[in-house]
């Protein structure tokens, strides 16, 4: 599961070709055994992947190559097909290193870097000369669903956009699981399509802006995707000070801007300045991969398919804790691995045909922002186009519960699958507030997905233990975010169960296989940012 | 017959058809992709060629016990884990040798030199004799010492066997390993000889650059043995343009003194020759493992069958064409993937044989079958518990045969219950005196993997062999896929996933150990030897 949140837009997806044959949803002596979910595979295949040996799988080192093996040899095992690159079951995800040497001037006053800003390069070139005028874009917001557009019929095309943080207000938009708006990454989205050369967010503290001290994080090596092909050259933040006298340059005063933004019938602001920017990056490689396979749908909607996939990348080895340098990942997300392995041996040994292809992938790169995953939804297979998408990160290693945890339950028809696969279980669904108001929706592989409009729900773990007083699993919880998580004792021990995981993977497999079957794809629900195909939405 | 069966074993065909015999069940659930997934890990360059003592063969070793683990199997290993801890040693040599007050030889081009017993350093300086091939074989009434007294002095011997000239001796030797060098310097150490070189010469299965490799890096020993004591002092390899200017400095002909050493009778012959040899050791623990899981027996559990195969390889090495990653995929990826594919094949079919089954990876092989020495001097089970030992080492990932071996099992009763399983896959058993046995012989390969630990140790063994005929082939295109294997891949870096495999073949050679495993473990009575086998129970 990532920490940050700062994400870059995706290009567009393949074509579906159908496939022949029938489905076979389930033969009746499968349909009583199914799902067959062993505890003892998910524990291996956890004990495996968080052990010293693999070195806590960061991204591009080699005990992230040996977990990703260990993946393909169980897909192999399993008879699922190779869906990565040339036959094989590894999809190379081009990752890029990109440290940025900026120089940043208005009407030919150099800003001061980094006190007065900071860019994230997106393009691919090691130097980057981009000039234009810029404009006051409000909170750079386009939202038909909420009847929200910051741009109107303004013309930004050449131009350099400037946006405020965050959204207007609480009550406008969906925070919890509609599209985060407080993403940067969103607002650049909108920027590039309507033309523009490139994005600058105002830092604000206490006004939906992250701290400067976060900003400044950026002035270091920022690893992510190659530029697709709608991006803007760079986007970046100005300091609350800088942007000021910048406006006041034109005669505008910050504040006022400020008022203006939240305002419906708000229209974009020439600033009457003009902005030159050069920027030169350093720019390297990370060798890394996805591991696809593939259970091949038969029948009209075989083009089709859905997703069942989790990050098996963690932080590697780094700072000690303790005298313990391997940051192991047992939870995080070894157990997401395990799970989705789990399924797919459930479902690939019931004998199951489905009507859609199901893609069974582990992702790299989560780590460092959803990378292997939006990767993934840039590059389908050959003839797929995904139509939805089932994501775990940190499940359940605590015991059996009555509910199965979800985030975006209420989005996407999907919820109401899950909903029918965990009664079948005997449990109900639960979508906890709690994995909402911490942006949950927006910190894992689901996320690339919805970002790009397809259905995607994320299973995390329930709070209603059986045999155990009505708060101990939001105090487990707790306790692994703020004892465990990100930190080397992510571990798997003695003392943990593999009960709630096997629960979890059965209505996963379940669900999954429904979603496959289905007469339909599956839909946001009305309402949502996500609904629109992806051209129309912004 | 062959068509019908391999039907039932590629599935679809409904359970009251095809359950017709005892092993159709674990024979139908032996999957080609179990086969294919497994190796593909292994042998990837992400394990780095499975090198014991290194990261590659401990990730292999966990992926192994990981298996075991999801497939529900009990840890066998110690004090409740999946692992065997095997006491290894590693020694590495300089030293030293040549005539007395003479040039020194060239380490590595010209000879290889070691300490047999547990000293740090020896110094030897001693007249040589010919011992032709060192050879003490009762049976062939052949003995290469009779009549000369080596106490005290360096014997100089060739490598292999009298048959290596004449094919009509050593066709059938008591002890498969008179060709080697650890027969021929234990045997010149009860004879007393302080100093003992083995001349390289063909035919032999290793080139010189793999033995002076070999030599020139560490050398593993069984740390629980120790090296122990030994008369020779010093031993070693010395390849066979050193040696022949050696034996000519002595006014000797080696060509002449070879041949002579295949006529029955030929005495040993004292050389003119002082020679100098010196050796140092230096000694660290080098931690390696054998992972152990059992599959619990429903009437017998305390005794039990084992199937075992070799996990580790040679590791990174010296590079060739640019790879120095030994991966090892038919040596022995191939096999501990077939071990793990029987194991789940027994799972998945529900099979609960009467005896326990022990499935087991062995390390350090390469090293000399120190993890299986290690298995049966510390066995997690007394071994008069132990029915059998079936071996995998060299799985047919080459091609599918019409015809199949198991060298060993016509040692013990085992013979009897391979053929019917190779006949219950359509097989046919190799002719014993066609060329891939004859070459088996040859080449030692019983002696040369872990089954001849547990020959040795008194339990009945079996190893899945190569059959003669390819497909539609003739005799002897078995032998040539081998030869080509061995000529051009064994023991390389290019023993890797690129080679051509024919997972399929694989899974039906499986099928027949599977049925094997299973017939072993449901028989009324243990594997028994043979009267008239070298072999027999000690314990």
């Amino acid at each position: 599961m990532r920490a940050g949140d700062l994400l870059r837009p995706l290009g567009g997806l393949a074509l579906a070709a159908a496939m022949s044959g029938a489905a076979r949803p389930l033969c009746a002596q499968a349909a009583a055994t199914f799902p067959r979910v062993s505890p003892h595979a998910i524990e291996s295949y956890i004990r495996f992947l968080a052990d010293d040996a693999l070195e806590g799988r960061g991204t591009g080192t080699r005990g992230e190559w040996v977990a990703a093996e260990f993946i393909a040899a169980q897909f192999r095992r399993m008879g699922l097909e190779p869906a990565g690159d040339s036959g094989t079951y590894f999809q190379a995800v081009e990752l890029l290193g990109r440290t940025p040497s900026p120089t940043l001037s208005v009407d030919g006053a150099q800003l001061r870097y980094p006190q007065d800003y900071v860019v994230a390069p997106v393009t691919d070139d090691t130097l980057a000369r981009v000039a234009g005028e810029l404009v006051f874009a409000g909170y750079g917001i386009v939202s038909p669903a909420h009847g929200w557009d910051d741009y109107k019929d303004a013309d930004v095309r050449g131009k350099i956009v400037v946006v405020l943080p965050g959204d207007p207000d609480s009550t406008l938009f969906d925070r919890l699981t509609g599209r985060p708006w407080i993403a940067v990454r969103e607002k650049a989205d909108v920027a590039a399509r309507r033309g523009a050369l490139a994005l600058l967010v105002v830092q604000s503290e206490g006004r939906g802006g992250v701290p400067w001290q976060a900003v400044q994080a950026f002035t270091a090596e920022r690893i992510s995707l190659g530029a697709p092909a709608t991006a803007v050259a760079f986007w970046g933040w100005l300091s609350d000070s800088s942007a000021a006298a910048i406006a006041a340059r034109g005669g505008h005063d910050l504040t006022r801007l400020r008022e203006t933004a939240g305002q419906r019938d708000f229209r974009p602001i020439p600033l009457g300045a003009t902005l030159d920017a050069e920027i030169r990056t350093a720019v390297r490689r990370v060798p890394t991969a996805n591991v696809v396979a593939a259970l091949p749908g038969r029948g009209p909607r075989a083009g089709e398919a859905i997703v069942v996939g989790a990050h098996y990348d963690h932080l590697g080895i780094g700072e000690p804790v303790n005298g313990d340098s391997i940051y192991n990942g047992a939870s995080d997300n070894a157990s997401g691995v395990a799970a989705t392995l789990a399924a797919a041996d459930a479902i690939t040994s019931s004998g199951a045909h489905p009507a859609r292809t199901m893609i069974f992938a582990a992702f790299t790169a989560e780590e460092l922002g959803l990378q292997g995953s939006e990767w993934l939804v840039r590059h389908p297979p050959p003839g797929l186009r995904f139509v939805g998408a089932f994501a775990m990160d940190v499940l359940n290693l605590y015991g059996r519960t009555r509910d199965l945890g979800t985030v975006g339950v209420k989005q996407s028809s999907l919820g109401d699958l899950a909903r029918k696969a965990a009664s079948a279980e005997g449990m109900t669904i639960n979508e906890d507030p709690d994995d909402l108001h911490r942006g949950r929706f927006f910190r894992s592989d689901n996320y690339a997905f919805a970002r790009e409009n397809l259905p995607a729900l994320r299973i995390v773990n329930g709070v209603n233990f059986v045999g155990r007083p009505t708060d101990w699993g939001r105090e487990q919880r707790e306790k692994f975010w703020n004892e465990r998580y990100h930190r080397p004792n992510d571990e798997l021990a003695p003392w943990m169960s593999m009960d709630g995981i096997t629960q979890q993977a059965r209505v996963l497999a379940r669900a999954a296989l429904a979603a496959a079957n289905a007469p339909s794809a599956p839909v946001w629900t009305p309402g949502s940012d996500f609904r629109t195909p992806a051209a129309a939405a912004r | 017959m062959r068509g019908l069966l391999l039907l039932l074993a590629a599935g679809g065909v409904p359970a009251s058809i095809a359950a017709q015999r005892p092993g159709d069940g674990v024979a139908r659930a032996v999957r080609a992709d179990v086969v294919r997934g497994h190796m593909e890990f292994l042998a990837s360059d992400a394990l780095e060629g499975r090198g014991t003592g290194t990261r590659g063969g401990e990730i292999a070793a966990k992926y192994v016990a990981a298996q075991f683990e999801r497939l529900g199997l009990e840890p066998a290993g110690d004090s409740g884990t999946w692992f065997q801890r095997v006491p290894l040693t590693g020694r590495r040599f300089t030293s030293s040798l040549g005539v007395a007050g003479g040039p020194a030889l060239t380490v590595g081009t010209d000879f290889v030199a070691y300490l047999p017993g547990s000293a740090d350093s020896a110094q030897v300086t001693a007249d040589v004799a010919f011992v032709g091939y060192g050879i003490v074989a009762p049976e062939e009434g052949w003995d290469d010492y009779r009549g000369v007294d080596v106490t005290g002095k360096i014997v100089l011997m060739i490598v292999g066997t009298p048959g290596d000239q004449d094919t009509t001796l050593f066709r059938h030797p008591a002890r498969p390993d008179y060709g080697f060098r650890q027969y021929k310097v234990e045997e010149a150490a009860r004879h007393g000889a302080v100093g003992a070189f083995v001349v390289y010469r063909q035919p032999y299965q290793a080139s010189w650059p793999m033995i002076a490799d070999a030599w020139l890096g560490e050398q593993l020993v069984l740390g629980d043995q120790g090296a122990g004591e030994s008369a020779t002092r010093v031993a070693g390899w010395i390849n066979e343009a050193a040696a022949r200017s050696l034996v000519t400095s002595a006014g000797e002909d080696l060509d002449r003194l070879a041949a002579a050493a295949a006529r029955p009778g030929a005495p040993a012959v004292p050389l003119k020759l002082t020679l100098a040899a010196a050796a140092q050791g230096r000694t660290r623990i080098v931690p390696t493992v054998n992972v152990v899981g059992r599959l619990r027996g429903r009437t017998r559990a305390a005794e039990a069958v084992l199937l075992g195969a070799h996990y580790d390889h040679l590791g990174i090495g010296r590079a060739i064409a640019g790879d120095s990653i030994y991966n090892g995929a038919l040596d022995n990826a191939s096999g501990t993937a077939g071990m793990l594919a029987i194991a789940e094949a027994f799972v998945t079919a529900g099979a609960r044989p009467d005896r326990s089954v022990l499935f087991v990876a062995f390390g350090a092989e390469e090293a000399g079958l120190l993890g299986s020495a290690a298995f049966v001097a510390r066995p997690p089970l007394p071994l008069a518990q132990l029915s059998a030992m079936l071996n995998l080492d060299g799985l047919n990932v080459l091609a599918d045969t019409r015809d199949i071996s198991a060298l060993g099992a016509d040692l013990s009763s085992l013979g009897d219950v391979f053929r019917a399983a190779a006949t219950a896959e359509g097989y046919a058993i190799t002719d014993r005196n066609g060329p891939i046995l004859q070459e088996a012989v040859q080449q030692g390969f019983f002696s040369r993997s872990d089954q001849a630990s547990f020959a040795r140790a008194g339990v009945p063994v079996a190893f899945l062999f190569f059959g003669d005929r390819v497909g539609t082939g003739p005799v002897g295109s078995g032998k040539e896929r081998l030869d080509d294997y061995l000529e051009h891949r064994y023991h390389q870096p290019n023993d890797d996933l690129h080679q051509s495999l024919d997972y399929e073949a694989a899974a039906h050679y499986l099928r027949v150990f599977a049925r094997t495993l299973l017939a072993t473990a449901n028989a009324p009575q243990p594997a028994l030897w043979n009267k008239d086998s070298p072999y027999q129970r000690s314990h």
